[in-house]
């Protein structure tokens, strides 16, 4: 970290950079324990750049307690993410790196029956190339490797050599006809050594669609059909079928503050000896614009979306900022959920969650941004609870020098 | 016949050929659903198997270590998972 900032200020010296720096906090407690909310706390970072290469180093220290209804889970790490690039003629090189270090170690189910174990740290380092030549063709690489380091905790064997490693790439042509063709693909492999497991998988896509359709009617059409031919296994040892995924989104501006989006897509999986439903996926989202404060618009949105694959979910929403003087604006959010329930009282089932909340935001023009939003939440366990919790937040984004 | 109408016609012809599938099996994969995906990071926090990360702004699911137990899908605040 020395040597790093060392570089950048010698390379801030010698050239012409921007920079910026940012820091946030966020905090989630609840009526069930106070205490042992979820905080999100930015330890801070910044972005250099230069004339075609930036840099972003980002730090943050995650925390969240358990808690005996809220499906909420014990972890306790520091995160820190560095991310370089650079571009010239269409090239673009991209590397990166992830360092987690647990401060309490988190808990982890191992794949299979090999119990449980506790995460010390992970390293993941990264590295994507492109090439763009615009409106004719792109390619594009990324590998990445993971280091775990996992530690069993029902087995004479300690740590569990968990390594994985996963590089991918793709071709997409743009056609003269206003559509694309692609083809990519991706490998993963993951081992834990210490107990000989060994798991890969692999998946080739083969995809068409059009680029974005004006109409005259203020519509706008993107649609995507893609194949995905996979070899390999998933965790049961089963083998993954390949899937056909088609998929279309549709815009449509009513008015010139106001706007619909609406997503559909579904899929097939071929199996040996049948083909059944995949994924299934279908949302509409309207959102009224209005006013507002700086260049934050007020806006009220509406959406509902309805999904399904070996499981159903629902979801209804309100959301709406209205910006009132100055800087401050309301907060109103209201969800109504259905869907898996991982709580173990009604473990294997559904649940319905009914989220209302309201709260209050305030940005000021050197970039502060705070805000505090308290949500009333209803669930139907055995028996139903009902709990309230309060967000809130600060942010300081971005400082510039 | 406009392209709009010709689109929404292959839509329908589509819809009806998946119709003649049977329903997914047990172990189909979950999906993200990159337009709604926030990059938030709930679900890689709650996932017990260390199945999720978020990379390039989208939750990545590895189908090699998910156990399905459809944590990641219920406290995703975007429903983006499924």
């Amino acid at each position: 970290m020395k040597y790093t900032a060392v570089l950048l200020l010698v390379a801030a010296s010698v050239f012409a950079v921007d920079f910026e720096g940012f820091a946030r906090m966020q905090a989630v407690s609840d009526s069930i324990n106070y205490g042992e909310g979820i905080h999100n706390w930015g330890l801070g970072g910044f972005r250099v750049t230069g004339g075609n290469w930036n840099i972003l180093l980002n730090a943050d220290k995650i925390m969240s307690g358990e808690g005996a209804v809220v499906p909420r889970y014990y972890r306790n790490h520091l995160e820190t993410n560095l991310e370089g690039r650079v571009s010239f003629g269409g090239f673009t090189v991209n590397p990166e790196i992830q360092f987690a270090k647990d401060i309490d170690s988190a808990y982890v189910v191992l794949p299979l029956s090999m119990g449980e174990g506790y995460r010390n740290s992970a390293l993941r380092p990264g590295l994507s190339l492109s090439y763009s030549l615009p409106g004719v063709f792109e390619v594009s690489g990324t590998g990445r490797y993971w280091k775990r380091d996992i530690y069993a905790l029902d087995s004479d064997v300690d740590n569990t050599e968990w390594t994985e490693m996963s590089y991918g790439g793709d071709v997409l042509w743009h056609t003269p006809v206003g559509g694309y063709l692609a083809v990519g693909g991706i490998s993963h492999q993951t081992k834990l050594d210490a107990f000989e497991y060994d798991r890969s998988w692999s998946r080739i896509d083969i995809s068409a669609g059009v680029r974005p359709m004006h109409f005259p009617t203020m519509t706008f059409v993107t649609a995507e059909a893609e194949y995905s031919l996979y070899t390999g296994e998933d965790y049961s040892g089963t083998g993954l079928p390949d899937r056909f995924t088609a998929r279309l989104r549709a815009v449509q501006d009513v008015a010139r503050n106001v706007m619909f989006n609406i997503t559909f897509s579904q899929a097939a999986d071929f199996y040996d000896d049948e083909t059944r439903f995949g994924p299934f996926q279908s949302a509409i989202r309207g959102q009224y614009k209005f006013g507002g404060w700086g260049s934050v618009p007020s806006s009220i949105l509406v959406g509902g979306q309805l999904t399904e694959s070996a499981i159903t979910t629902k979801l209804g929403e309100v959301e709406a900022r209205v910006s009132l003087v100055g800087g401050l604006s309301a907060l109103v959010t209201g969800k109504l959920w259905y869907g898996p329930s991982s709580v173990a009282v009604v473990a294997g089932g559904y649940r319905t969650r009914e989220i209302y909340g309201g709260g209050l935001e305030f940005g000021m023009n050197n970039g502060l941004n705070t805000f505090v939003i308290y949500e009333q939440e209803a669930s139907t366990l055995s028996p139903s609870e009902t709990w309230g919790k309060i967000r809130g937040g600060i942010g300081f984004y971005p400082v510039q020098f | 016949m406009t392209r709009f109408t010709k689109l929404i016609f292959l839509t329908l012809l589509g819809m009806i050929l998946l119709a003649s599938c049977k329903g997914p099996l047990g172990n189909t994969m979950l999906t993200v659903d990159t337009t709604r995906c926030v990059g938030c990071g709930e679900c890689e926090e709650v996932c017990p198997y260390d199945a999720i990360e978020i990379i390039d702004g989208d939750a990545v699911i590895d189908p090699g270590l998910c156990h399905q137990c459809n944590r990641c899908v219920e406290i995703c605040p975007e429903g983006a998972i499924y």
